[in-house]
């Protein structure tokens, strides 16, 4: 199964479990989703301990709107909306701030660790919401119109973000890995 | 059909509707420019997969915070035992001349009614029972009171009659001296 793809009944049922008393079964939720979710996070924010520190506010505040998720098929879209809602809070206390470059290393040929540097930093250089749709699309393969409703955005927009976002992502991973 | 432009990405990660991806495909056969963009889009999604997820730092774990679990045998031991020992400890400490006063507000009292911790999180199964069961402890514990005050007030009894007994030795003994100092007298 594909990377943060939905998984209706498992969810459904867990959630019940839940929001009938056995709120112990809260953590398989959290195992079942902690690991996309946190990822999703680290490349929105770009720091792995304040990732961290977001994915468990994430579900804290999952915890406690449960019994107010009217559509329990669809907790994952669900979930990705408070992650969006978490990382946006914390992104827009950042604006003014500058980031930081590439180290010079990144721009020899790049073993795969660097690999992972070089995107993880190159997407810090995308506009939120390109970078957000680059990030659910490519890693946690969500459909695009998902996608749209998480970014409370049309799908045409959706695709227009991914679109600008993989441009510069390409001038950005080709100039540095020259 | 025009250029693919921004649906290049709806092509590439397979959203296409079928009869539009047809169409795009023929294009593509016909415009350089297009399969240029498709490659380079193609490349820049290969280069973004090689960078793997990784694992968090450490694994979360909500605990829930239960109502506080007190055993069926500490929930009755405790008050009896504190009753028992404060009955003793007065009965003990009651000096003559003083009636055997237990106040209104004694410590066991207070020590005797279970306390329910309200759980943090939403009311669960588990703490309503609970809290039926310590409406139901309260009940017993009532009667049980009860019992406890009338044990009191046969302890009160017991002092009362062992300082009449006390004052009925004193007065003995002092009318013994004095039949002793009178006789004494006499001779």
């Amino acid at each position: 199964m594909k990377p943060g793809a939905l998984k209706p009944v498992d969810d459904r049922r867990i959630i019940e479990r839940v929001l009938k008393g056995d709120t112990e079964a809260f953590n398989l939720l959290v195992r079942q989703w902690e690991k996309p979710i946190y990822n999703f996070i680290f490349r929105m924010i770009g720091n792995r301990d304040e990732a961290m520190d977001l994915c468990q506010d994430s579900f804290m505040k999952a915890y406690r709107e449960l019994e107010n998720l009217k559509d329990r098929d669809r907790f994952s879209a669900w979930l990705y909306r408070i992650a969006h809602n978490t990382c946006y809070s914390r992104l827009r206390k950042d604006i003014g701030k500058t980031f930081v470059e590439l180290h010079p290393e990144a721009r020899a040929t790049r073993s795969s660790i660097e690999n992972q540097l070089a995107v993880e930093k190159a997407l810090q250089h995308l506009p939120e919401d390109q970078r957000e749709v680059v990030v659910l699309k490519v890693f946690h393969s969500l459909k695009f119109d998902e996608i749209a409703v998480i970014q409370e955005s049309p799908v045409s927009t959706v695709k227009s973000r991914l679109y600008m976002g993989f441009e510069k992502l390409r001038s950005i991973l080709s100039e540095n890995g020259r | 059909m025009s250029h693919l432009g921004e649906n290049i990405a709806a092509f590439v990660f397979d959203e296409m509707p079928t009869a539009e991806r047809i169409e795009a495909q023929r294009h593509l056969e016909q415009c350089a420019d297009c399969r240029d963009k498709v490659g380079k889009f193609e490349q820049t999604k290969a280069i973004l997969r090689m960078s793997l997820d990784v694992d968090p730092p450490r694994q979360t774990i909500f605990e829930v915070s239960r109502p506080a679990r007190i055993s069926w045998a500490w929930r009755w031991l405790a008050p009896m035992g504190s009753a028992v020992a404060a009955s003793i400890v007065t009965a003990m400490f009651m000096t003559p001349g003083q009636p055997a006063a237990v106040p209104a507000s004694a410590p066991v009292v207070a020590a005797s009614l279970p306390v329910v911790e309200q759980p943090s999180a939403r009311p669960t199964a588990d703490y309503e029972r609970l809290q039926a069961w310590a409406v139901e402890l309260e009940k017993k514990q009532s009667a049980e009171m009860r019992e406890i005050q009338r044990v009191r007030g046969d302890v009160d009894l017991l002092a009362r009659q062992q300082l009449a007994a006390q004052r009925d030795a004193m007065e003995t003994k002092s009318w013994t001296q004095q039949l002793a100092m009178k006789s004494s007298s006499e001779e």
